[in-house]
């Protein structure tokens, strides 16, 4: 522990942020130093240092994810959505095409955030294994960007460590590993072991699956008001988001410390997300709808269009992505519910070796 | 984030958590998990194999290549601080509501800002200056300016000797404040100066 100050020589890439917007968006940097490596988790104007000495470092794992895929479909759809109402819009329902380059600009931004994403290749999770813990690099969120990050890393490593792992040592980690994959078939020993340590709460889901069930209804709700637009009167479908949004908060409240699996977490994150979308949108029919009422019998006819295909286009919008959602959330759901019934019994055995 | 003990026993897959194949480890290509598919990789180095027990009364190490204790060289680590990621031997680690803190971390709580290397936390005062000085561009905010580039201005002068990034320590984003709040400044004078001339030239 001199005190002169150390220096950093390199900084390693990974951009990706953990977090929820505005709200808690959590940066991550990484930089070598000259026998360890700095993690710089950055929020607002907070940044933390965690430092990670080369003789510590013990292992790295990458896995490809989904989340880039998923968010691939959403945009996807969001855009078909859009540009099938747009070109309706203009071809066929004969409104004004005012309405249609409103739609058509929206869908090519949306097709751009596709491209973006496509661009930056597949998403992926990155831990890195000290003798003590085992923290995720977040920041190394694609997959071609960590793999780069991890040759490096690994050279590193092997350089302070004098060589890689004896053949005999990565024998018996073959045994242990499969051992482990053995001995709990369906959810890993790891995992019940990292359970029981953090104390995470069981959890039945039924806050989960009641959210998923008022999605069904939801969009019960968006076919009748595709069908017959005067179904329901504004207020009551409002209401109704409002109480999917209070069950949304309620389910992301309840899954946190508890041993609800990812996919589930990821599912309900998803629905925050859709929802903020639908309130933006239905936020800004409302502000048109006002705009229209204040202009009376002046209303000019494109604007009256653009309301009667905004409502087409957000009863779409909650349709697809409430089906969507709730049936990718209920078939996780079941699949937790499944494994960690037959989970119960060989838990309450005492552990052996 | 941090992880208990238990995890770094066997290598898991980063999707499900279950425990990776052994022919993703050290593999030239990347393998897929058995449980959920994903494609996983996994590189292990020879810190790996250093055998550890978790101790409760701050074991002494056995070997030289034994991770030890940051405060307590001869000890043995258990578990790493969940503010700095140091490690600590048991005697070190201080549970405080489920989170492990050192005794370096519970005493930076108290009295902030000592030697680099023990620094776990900073505010960039040098991000909140120059955000500060651009954010009052802003036509919204122009209004504040008087307000704002006063402010800006302090904190250059109050904190120009703190809080900089310790992987690029360079001060540029204070210089580009200050010239900006001194510009806004000079603004508001011209503003003045103008209203009280052509106040004077009507009366
Ligand atoms: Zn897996
Ligand atoms: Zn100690
Ligand atoms: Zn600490």
């Amino acid at each position: 522990m001199s005190k002169a100050p150390v220096v950093y020589k390199r900084k390693l890439p990974g951009k990706a942020k953990r977090g929820f917007g505005l709200l808690n968006a959590t940066g991550q940097r990484l930089w070598l130093g000259p026998d360890h490596l700095l993690v710089i988790n950055t929020l607002y104007f907070k940044e933390r240092y965690k430092r990670f000495y080369f003789t510590d470092i013990q292992a790295l794992t990458i896995t490809r994810t989904t989340a880039g895929m998923i968010l691939n479909v959403v945009f996807a759809i969001l855009a078909s959505l859009f540009g099938i109402w747009g070109a309706a819009a203009y071809f066929t329902l004969g409104w004004d095409p005012v309405a249609a380059i409103f739609l058509g600009i929206i869908a090519v931004c949306i097709l751009l955030g596709l491209a973006l994403n496509s661009l930056f290749g597949p998403t992926c999770r990155c831990f890195m294994y000290t003798p003590v813990h085992c923290e995720e690099l977040f920041c190394l969120g694609r997959l071609w960007t960590a793999r780069r990050v991890a040759r490096d890393l690994r050279a590193i490593a092997e350089a302070a460590q004098s060589g890689t792992p004896d053949p005999t040592d990565m024998d018996k980690l073959a045994n242990r590993q499969s051992s482990v994959q053995r001995q709990t078939p369906g959810l890993a020993a790891a995992t019940t072991a990292s359970r029981a340590a953090q104390e995470l709460r069981h959890d039945d889901g039924k806050i989960h699956s009641s959210l998923f069930y008022l999605l069904l209804v939801d969009a019960v709700m968006s076919v009748s008001l595709l069908l017959w637009p005067d179904f329901l009167p504004a207020p009551v479908s409002m209401g109704f988001v409002a109480l999917l949004i209070f069950v949304t908060v309620a389910a992301v409240i309840r899954q946190k410390r508890s041993d609800l699996p990812r996919n589930v977490r990821n599912v309900t994150w998803t629905i925050f997300a859709y929802l903020c979308l639908l309130v933006f949108f239905m936020y800004i029919f409302t502000v048109l709808s006002e705009f229209g009422r204040t202009l009376g019998e002046d209303e000019p006819p494109a604007l009256e269009g653009l309301q009667t295909i905004l409502v087409k286009v957000i009863n779409s919008i909650s349709l697809v992505f409430d089906l969507l959602l709730s049936f990718i959330g209920l078939r996780y759901l079941a699949d937790f519910r499944r494994r960690s019934a037959a989970y119960e019994e060989p838990a309450a055995a005492p552990p052996e070796e | 984030m941090s992880t208990s003990l238990v995890k770094t026993a066997v290598l898991t897959c980063g999707a499900c958590d279950a425990p990776l194949p052994p022919s993703v480890v050290n593999a030239p290509s990347p393998g897929r998990c058995a449980q959920c598919g994903a494609e996983a990789e996994a590189a292990v180095f020879p810190a790996f194999f250093r055998e550890m027990a978790p101790g409760t009364s701050g074991e002494k190490t056995l070997f030289d290549d034994e991770s030890s204790c940051f405060y307590h060289p001869t000890k043995k680590a258990v578990v790493p601080c969940d503010i700095c990621g140091r490690f600590l031997c048991a005697l070190c680690d201080v549970d405080m509501h489920g989170q492990h803190m050192c005794p370096s971390c519970i005493d930076a709580g108290k009295s902030k800002g000592k030697m680099e290397q023990l620094e776990v936390e900073r505010t960039r005062w040098d991000v909140i200056a120059l955000t500060l000085a651009i954010l009052t561009w802003i036509p919204p905010m122009l209004y504040l300016i008087m307000f704002t580039a006063p402010a800006t201005l302090f904190i250059v002068i109050r904190y120009w000797n703190t809080s900089l990034s310790p992987v690029r320590p360079n001060r540029w984003r204070f210089v580009v404040a200050f010239f900006i709040a001194v510009c806004q400044l000079g603004l508001i004078g011209l503003l003045a100066t103008m209203f009280v001339m052509e106040v004077g030239a009507y009366e």
